[in-house]
């Protein structure tokens, strides 16, 4: 064995780590090496002194179990817990109606979804639907096809015939 | 009481006194040391589950009182510390040796000298060890054998 392995084996068993087992094959080679033996049996000493030396201290008495502060603190535990609980479904909430308007943006067939209805005092459901279905001139896609009609794109344009000329404005070809 | 109650409780039976051992030595403060040892329990019911889950309960309770123990020492000191004459000498017959031993001990690099401490006042394992100070378990097992080399060497407790 050489004597790097040596000296860690008997650091490790002073300090009270070796395996019993290699402990056991430890102390029989240690038999027929004098030397090794007493490195072996200095180490132990050094290291019985220093767990006396750090052992010892003043005796001090163990302080009554906070029960008070702990119980404080399980629930605050528990309250963050259903805190984040909260904010989780709320952001969950919140991600799927940015993702639906993202992927599904307003058209016209959206626009012309039924929305809320306003139902008089005294008047039934049914009769409010007869009445919202004669009510094109409010309807969403009438006032979409209103727009979009009288919207024209390219009406007018920058027209810049040459570079020693002026730019001005023209009407679209 | 509910579940996790006792078994911090049981925890605190078990390795508060370690845990009070540890810290006055660490801050060097005894009042310190019982508010850290506190504070070490609060921490830990903050997070029941981890408590519950850690492969080693007490490395991961000195890790945290190691943590406060640190962070208190950061802080300023509010009091003066009482002067050596006021400090009461240990009533018992003592090996002459020993005051030699602590002198080598505090001489040792910070290092070894908390993984010594760790391993041989509290009796943590090399493993655990290598939990609390958040390093391998090859350079505990290094520190170790370092620290009980320059200890061999100042104290020269040769046979002849």
């Amino acid at each position: 064995m050489d004597s790097e392995t040596l000296d860690r084996l008997m650091l490790d068993r002073g300090l009270g780590a070796l395996p019993p087992d290699c402990e056991v094959l430890l102390v029989a080679y240690l038999e027929t090496r004098t030397k090794a033996a007493a490195a072996c049996r200095e180490i132990q000493q050094t290291v019985d002194l220093a767990r006396r030396a750090l052992a010892e201290g003043p005796a001090q008495s163990l302080p009554a179990f906070p029960a008070d502060r702990l119980m404080r603190a399980r629930q605050s535990y528990w309250v963050r817990r259903v805190a984040k609980g909260v904010v989780g479904v709320a952001a969950s909430i919140l991600i799927g109606f940015w993702t639906h308007a993202m992927l599904f943006p307003a058209t016209p067939s959206n626009l012309h979804q039924p929305g809320p209805t306003l139902i008089a005092q005294g008047e039934s459901p049914r009769d409010s639907q007869a009445n919202r279905e004669d009510a094109g001139f409010w309807s969403g896609r009438r006032l979409y096809e209103q727009a979009s009609g009288t919207q024209r794109p390219f009406s007018r344009r920058v027209i810049w015939d040459s570079p020693v000329s002026t730019p001005h404005a023209g009407d679209a070809i | 009481m509910d579940e996790a109650m006792v078994r911090v409780r049981a925890f605190y039976d078990e390795h508060g006194r370690a845990l009070l051992r540890y810290l006055t030595r660490l801050t060097g403060r005894a009042e310190t040391a019982e508010d850290l040892l506190q504070e070490t329990f609060v921490q830990a019911m903050r997070r029941p589950d981890r408590l519950g889950n850690a492969v080693s309960p007490r490395a991961w309770l000195f890790a945290i009182a190691r943590h406060l123990g640190l962070n208190a020492m950061r802080r300023p000191r509010l009091t003066v510390p009482l002067p050596e004459g006021m400090v009461a000498a240990p009533c018992h017959e003592e090996d002459p040796r020993l005051e030699q031993v602590r002198r080598a001990i505090v001489d040792l690099p910070e290092p070894q000298r908390e993984a010594l401490s760790l391993r041989l006042a509290q009796g943590l394992s090399y493993e655990e060890i290598a939990d609390v100070l958040e390093i391998p378990v090859g350079t505990v097992r290094s520190r170790l054998h370092n620290a009980i080399k320059n200890l061999r060497e100042r104290l020269n407790l040769s046979e002849n």
